[in-house]
């Protein structure tokens, strides 16, 4: 659905993207991650056609996204810097995002409306920041978009409005297909929401993984080894290894089975193929030891 | 709930093709629309109250361009804060970008915003057209009369509806103008501050850099008058001024022309402006030096002057480069402080450094004269005529349908006298305003249908010495030009009659009266007498520069008016100008000196000149005084706090001594060592204070002994 190639930004001498390459597939929820200032809203801003690429392209449906009304038509965007006209109230706006974007859907919005339980008639700056991104998501899921972008939109919701939110997200992916871009700057809100993950630093696309396939391709073992007996991991891919006494602790990409018949077939005194952590597989994933990683994990 | 996509309640899609996105003009109406309000507001206070008012209806002439002036400075207003108002999305980074989106494109956004605020500013404009033609059909015309030379009385309706149009039409393009500059300033800035200060900056800097060259001409090149197409360069280029000058039909099309070409510049830059530059001062790279360099220009240029004006004469010129370099260096930093965002600017010593060899070498290239300014004096080949009028004096254009003098021989002399300036001109640069000098204006109508223009200050002593200066006045060309009664067709001008005054400052302090001449003979004969000595006259009877003689006598022709009006029309310009056209004059004036003889001589036989000429036995004393006048390091006079001081005085008392102080002293004089006379009458009760005195003038050459004598 968004395939965004070798996307390369500039501003006055820095790379704020470089590079950078990422895919979407339709009806699926992508959690961009990425410390402050990695590129995430730069990218964002690529993505909905606000900036225009230095270099690079940026499709959805095959289709450029600058300056195209077609594929602006079918894509909400919820900014982490919000912006409404002022003097404006939800209605004056629903009515405006009513003639702009050709599926609003007036009952869904009035729907959400009451659902959020928002004063559609007060002034939407004198809506608290919360309030104010229930507002920017009742718009923006009203609008029934084929792709949603949201930057940070979790931010400042409490609890119980932000499962909410990510019901009602959950719930148009599955019914209607909607395609989700999410950004944060912390793993842990992608979790249970997102599957599929990308992370970006600097201004490249550090990693770019489906979360399933994540989540089954990366393995933890515990093992004690018959002295003398070296591990069988010729020929794997060791994300990380460590010796604690006699006690081996090995993190491997690759096949469950085909590692579990590996070091089963030395007969080891202890074996443990234990569950991972969405943080612990992006530690390993990534080496884990930057700072920057610490900051998106913890 | 199975959510599916549907369009209940809504629309298609305004298609990425479209130009205007109708929506969004709507939006812009609506959130706007009180701003329109105030703007009718204004007008309706502007221009309509005035005309509602009773008292409006007895303007003369002005009318509606009495209230032109705040219209057209009120709709640049207008249109200034709706540009403001609706390009502020662009002005931060959060608007931008839900703005941009949002499905609309570029070019929808970009013509759609300017159309709602055509529309938000328009609208209350044109609503006050129509109130303006309501109240014209209620009320009917507002004739106004006025006196043509060759038409006669012309009948103007000056609130007629085709004025009323004019009017909206010159209040439209100004709005529609200045909207798209200021459309440009909102492109070409990425704060609303810095997009209203590019709205002065567009507005004015190319007129002030016009206006600063015409400056800077004036300061450095010797005899520098701007030729008038660049005076008018620099009001016509800005709108607000230009249509202030002159809100012809003609200037309308060429602004709306120009408006044209700025909204296409607008919308190239649009589609180009970079999002991301939101909140920078200018989002363009290639408008920070343009910016930059024409603001230090202004800076410099302005302190520059404003030193030199507050400085005294001989500090003059150190004070306006000194002046030039602080405003250019304080300009530079602000403006580039405020370019960068940052107390500490990058590139100051290249950029600086680059604008002040530039400043240096314009300034050198004035001082220097590279274009040979100066130097250029026209072959009187070229030349098709001068204006009349050379020398400042005794001419207002009025006589003649033709300002210039034709005269092949005039034209030799007046550009060999110009070139005795230029070759004169390092020593004339140095004259300074004392009193003694004369503006000699050098108006040259040029072959190829051009003009040629040059101001001179000269030393009036200099000129007299000057031979072509000289020649040229008292050439018969150049006095017809002066002197229209020296060829006057007798059968067709008529003179009514002829008012003699007498010397000296009021009638009746020495028991002189005015004598008026009005028998076709006594009319004929001193008009022969009078051109008779005016074709004798000499500079000395023709100028009242110092060191010429006292006029004794002034003639008033009065001549009865050329043309003949109906009786109506002359009711109807009685009624406008307090007398009757048919019964009014023409007035010309001559000043008699010592040099018309024949004229005189005639007075003497008609018993007119006791009556109007001072002699001896009108005089009770003359009270003498010996001055020297104080000169600075430059030798030009200085500033007095109080009157000087006579160094001695002496009072004369014998008639035979006032005679020939009467025959033979200076109407002024520019000597630095003079003798003040101070004549004192008979009659009446005349002192210095109340001015009734008559004061004449000798220099050490000319003094009569008795005087040189009794002041030893």
């Amino acid at each position: 659905m968004i395939e965004i190639r070798n996307l390369t930004k500039t501003f006055d001498g820095f790379k704020a993207l470089d590079d950078l390459n990422m895919h979407v597939r339709r009806g699926s929820i992508y959690g961009l991650v990425g410390v402050n200032g990695s590129g995430k809203t730069t990218l964002i801003k690529h993505l909905t056609g606000v900036y225009r690429p230095d270099k690079g392209e940026i499709l959805v449906d095959g289709q450029p996204v600058y300056d195209n009304v077609g594929v602006h038509e079918r894509m909400s965007y919820i900014a982490d810097d919000l912006y409404f006209f002022s003097m404006y109230n939800l209605k004056g706006f629903s009515e405006y995002y009513r003639k702009l974007y050709p599926n609003w859907n007036q009952e869904r919005y009035e729907e959400m409306v009451k659902q959020f339980g928002l004063n559609e008639t007060q002034k939407l700056t004198k809506f608290s920041k919360g309030m104010q991104k229930q507002a920017a998501f009742i718009l923006a899921m009203s609008a029934m978009p084929e792709v949603l972008v949201l930057d940070e939109p979790l931010d400042g919701l409490d609890p119980l409005i932000r499962r909410v939110v990510i019901r009602d997200i959950v719930e148009d992916v599955a019914e209607r297909g909607m395609t989700v871009l999410v950004s944060s700057h912390n793993l842990k809100d992608m979790e249970g929401l997102c599957d599929c993950i990308g992370i970006i630093s600097k201004g490249t696309m550090l990693l770019e993984r489906d979360l399933d396939d994540l989540k089954s391709d990366v393995h933890k073992i515990q093992t004690v080894l018959p002295e003398g007996t070296k591990a069988p991991v010729d020929g794997l891919n060791v994300l990380f290894s460590e010796k604690r006494g006699s006690v081996d602790m090995f993190i491997i990409r690759g096949d469950g089975e085909e590692i579990e018949n590996r070091f089963r077939a030395l007969q080891p005194a202890v074996f443990d193929l234990l569950p991972m952590t969405l943080e612990e597989i992006f530690i390993y994933e990534t080496g884990g030891d930057k700072d920057e990683f610490k900051e998106i994990l913890f | 709930m199975k959510r599916e996509v549907t369009r209940m309640n809504s629309k298609k899609s305004y298609s990425s093709n479209s130009v205007l996105s109708v929506p969004l003009i709507v939006e812009n109406l609506k959130r706007f629309w009180l701003g329109s309000v105030l703007a009718f507001i204004g007008y309706f206070i502007i221009c309509c109250v005035p005309v509602l008012m009773d008292d409006w209806a007895e303007a003369t002439g002005s009318a509606l361009s009495t209230i032109r002036i705040p219209a057209i400075i009120w709709g640049s207003g207008i249109a200034i804060v709706a540009a403001l108002l609706i390009y502020r999305y662009l002005q931060q980074q959060s608007s931008a970008a839900i703005v941009h989106a949002m499905p609309l494109s570029r070019k929808q956004l970009f013509h759609s915003n300017f159309l709602s605020g055509m529309i938000l500013c328009l609208v209350p404009a044109l609503l006050t057209g129509a109130i303006l033609m309501i109240i014209r059909a209620a009320r009917g015309p507002l004739e106004y009369v006025d006196f043509d030379m060759v038409k006669g009385f012309v009948k103007t309706d000056l609130f007629s509806y085709r004025e009323i149009l004019l009017f909206i039409a010159a209040i439209l393009t100004v709005m529609i103008i200045v909207y798209a500059v200021a459309m440009l300033a909102a492109v070409l800035t990425g704060t609303s501050l810095t997009q209203a200060g590019m709205n002065v900056v567009l507005l004015g800097v190319f007129s002030a850099v016009v206006l600063i060259l015409i400056g800077l001409g004036s300061l450095f090149l010797f005899g520098f008058t701007p030729p008038e197409n660049l005076s008018s360069l620099a009001l016509y280029l800005s709108p607000v001024t230009g249509l202030l000058a002159d809100s012809s039909w003609k200037i309308i099309v060429i602004y709306l022309a120009v408006s044209a070409v700025l909204y296409l510049a607008a919308y190239c830059l649009y589609q180009r402006r970079k999002l991301e530059r939101a909140t920078d001062t200018l989002t363009f790279d290639f408008s920070k030096p343009i910016i930059k360099y024409l603001l230090t220009f202004c800076g410099m240029a302005g302190l520059g002057m404003l030193f030199y004006l507050l400085s005294t004469t001989e500090h003059q010129m150190p004070m306006l480069y000194l002046g030039c370099a602080l405003g250019a260096l304080i300009t530079y930093v602000a403006v580039d402080m405020l370019i960068q965002k940052r107390f500490r600017i990058k590139g100051f010593v290249k950029g600086f450094g680059l604008f002040a060899i530039a400043a240096v070498v314009l300034f050198a290239g004035f001082h220097a004269d590279i274009l040979g300014y100066e130097k250029h004096v026209p072959e009187v080949g070229e030349l098709a005529g001068v204006e009349k009028g050379i020398i400042n004096y005794n001419y207002d254009g009025s006589w003649s349908d033709d300002s210039f003098i034709r005269d092949e021989t005039t034209i030799r002399e007046a550009v060999a006298l110009h070139r005795d300036i230029v070759a004169d001109r390092e020593a004339l640069k140095t004259v300074t305003e004392t009193g003694y000098n004369s503006s000699v204006q050098l108006n040259y109508e040029l072959k190829n249908g051009k003009q040629m223009r040059r101001v001179y200050e000269v030393p009036q002593e200099w000129l007299m010495e000057n031979e072509h200066f000289r020649s040229m006045v008292e050439s018969r060309a150049y006095k017809e030009s002066l002197y229209p009664v020296m060829a006057w067709n007798d059968d067709k001008v008529a003179i009514d009659r002829i008012v003699l005054s007498p010397q000296g400052y009021s009638e009746g302090d020495f028991g002189k009266a005015s004598a008026i001449l009005s028998e076709d003979k006594e009319i004929k004969a001193l008009t022969e007498a009078v051109r008779a000595d005016l074709e004798q006259a000499k500079v000395e009877d023709l100028t009242d520069f110092g060191g010429t003689a006292p006029t004794l006598v002034n003639l008033e022709y009065q001549v009865k008016k050329p043309m003949k009006i109906s009786k109506e029309m002359d009711q109807l310009y009685y009624e406008r100008f307090g007398v009757h056209y048919n019964e009014d004059f023409e007035y010309y004036y001559i000043s008699v000196t010592r040099g018309f003889t024949k004229t005189l001589e005639l007075l003497k036989e008609m018993g007119l000149y006791e009556s109007l000429v001072i002699v001896p036995e009108d005089v009770d004393r003359m009270e003498v005084g010996l001055y020297e006048r104080t000169l600075d390091e430059e030798g030009n006079e200085v500033d007095y706090d109080e009157p000087p001081a006579p160094l001695k005085t002496m009072t004369l008392t014998d008639p035979e001594q006032f005679r020939e102080v009467l025959d033979k002293a200076e109407g002024s004089c520019w000597a630095n060592r003079y003798y003040e006379v101070q004549i004192y009458p008979v009659y009446g009760s005349a002192s210095a204070e109340e001015g009734g005195i008559l004061y004449l003038y000798f220099d050490e050459e000319n003094v009569p002994d008795f005087i040189r004598n009794g002041m030893k």
